[in-house]
């Protein structure tokens, strides 16, 4: 009888401990995943509000060439990396592109109608009014 | 029969609480900060987007340097000097649908006001775009000091621009 008992009191135990440790894996698996989940939405909105500024800061740049006329030279840092991932930037015309991959972000941005030679580059760029025109060095 | 087992279930019951209890505080706390984070980089990106908008309306003639309405790729007030702004200008501005204005300042997707304030007097002298911005959340205002050339004399002013995204 008391075997019995005692096989009835363990086989109960266990029973609730699988019930509760598969309470807790659920809760933390739920809590994991929502975790993942906002971290990636908040890293993607750095990486875009990042792409968004940078191209603010390169097209704000060349207008500024523009605008101040013939002579006018200013020096324009662009960073190598965006929120350690790699980026490609071009020039289309008067549109700038900027293309993060790792966070499928792609924008573009307009700057005033100009002529543009030279290409824009990682690092520091030179760029100078030359007649009219911007030189990027 | 089963005090024993009925004991555990109480104790179980309790871990369990306390547990789900921790999860509840964290999540909002957790919740909290990333809505905090949000508002921050929204706040960060907005403040970039007017210092730079705001320099060309104060230190550019704009361009075209004649701009208008019809032709009209960057505003600016200023005329041959930086910082003094011309009433042409600013009156041209003035008639501007909002949404275009909006569009030329690349602050799609967002509201803003713009007025120019006469500092020795306190009045204001323009104003323009959305003035419903005290109730606005996520406020982000730039001001200049800029003189305002009304033909006969310079006013001494400050041109406030304000942008915000509810």
């Amino acid at each position: 009888m008391a075997g019995v008992i005692m096989k009835n009191k363990k086989s109960q135990s266990t029973i609730e401990f699988i019930g509760v440790f598969s309470i807790f894996l659920i809760l933390t698996s739920t809590f994991y995943l929502l975790f993942i989940n906002y971290s990636n939405n908040i890293i993607k909105k750095r990486a875009y509000f990042q792409t968004e500024n940078l191209l603010e800061l390169i097209s704000s740049k060349i207008n500024t060439v523009v605008l101040e006329g013939d002579g006018y030279k200013t020096i324009l840092d662009v960073p190598h990396k965006l929120l350690g991932s790699d980026y490609n930037i071009t020039i289309e015309g008067n549109v700038l592109v900027l293309t993060l991959d790792k966070y499928g972000i792609s924008l573009t941005k307009e700057f005033l109608p100009v002529n543009i030679s030279g290409k824009l580059k990682k690092g520091t760029n030179n760029l100078e009014n030359f007649k009219g025109g911007v030189v990027i060095e | 029969m089963n005090k024993e087992s009925q004991l555990f279930s109480i104790d179980v019951g309790i871990t369990f609480l306390v547990f789900v209890g921790f999860i509840v505080i964290f999540v909002n706390l957790w919740n909290q900060n990333v809505r905090q984070l949000d508002e921050s980089l929204l706040k960060q990106n907005l403040q970039e987007k007017i210092s730079f908008y705001s320099d060309y309306l104060v230190r550019t003639k704009g361009y075209p340097e004649d701009w208008n309405a019809s032709n009209v790729l960057l505003i600016g007030f200023a005329g041959d000097e930086e910082n003094i702004l011309l009433i042409s200008k600013i009156e041209k501005f003035m008639t501007l649908n909002y949404t275009f204005a909006r569009s030329k300042m690349n602050l799609n997707g967002k509201e803003f006001y713009l007025k120019i304030i006469d500092v020795i007097n306190n009045k204001t002298l323009y104003s323009y775009g959305n003035l419903s911005y005290q109730s606005a959340t996520n406020l982000i205002q730039v001001t200049r000091f800029c003189l305002v050339n009304d033909s006969t004399k310079l006013i001494p002013s400050k041109l406030l621009l304000g942008v915000w995204q509810d």
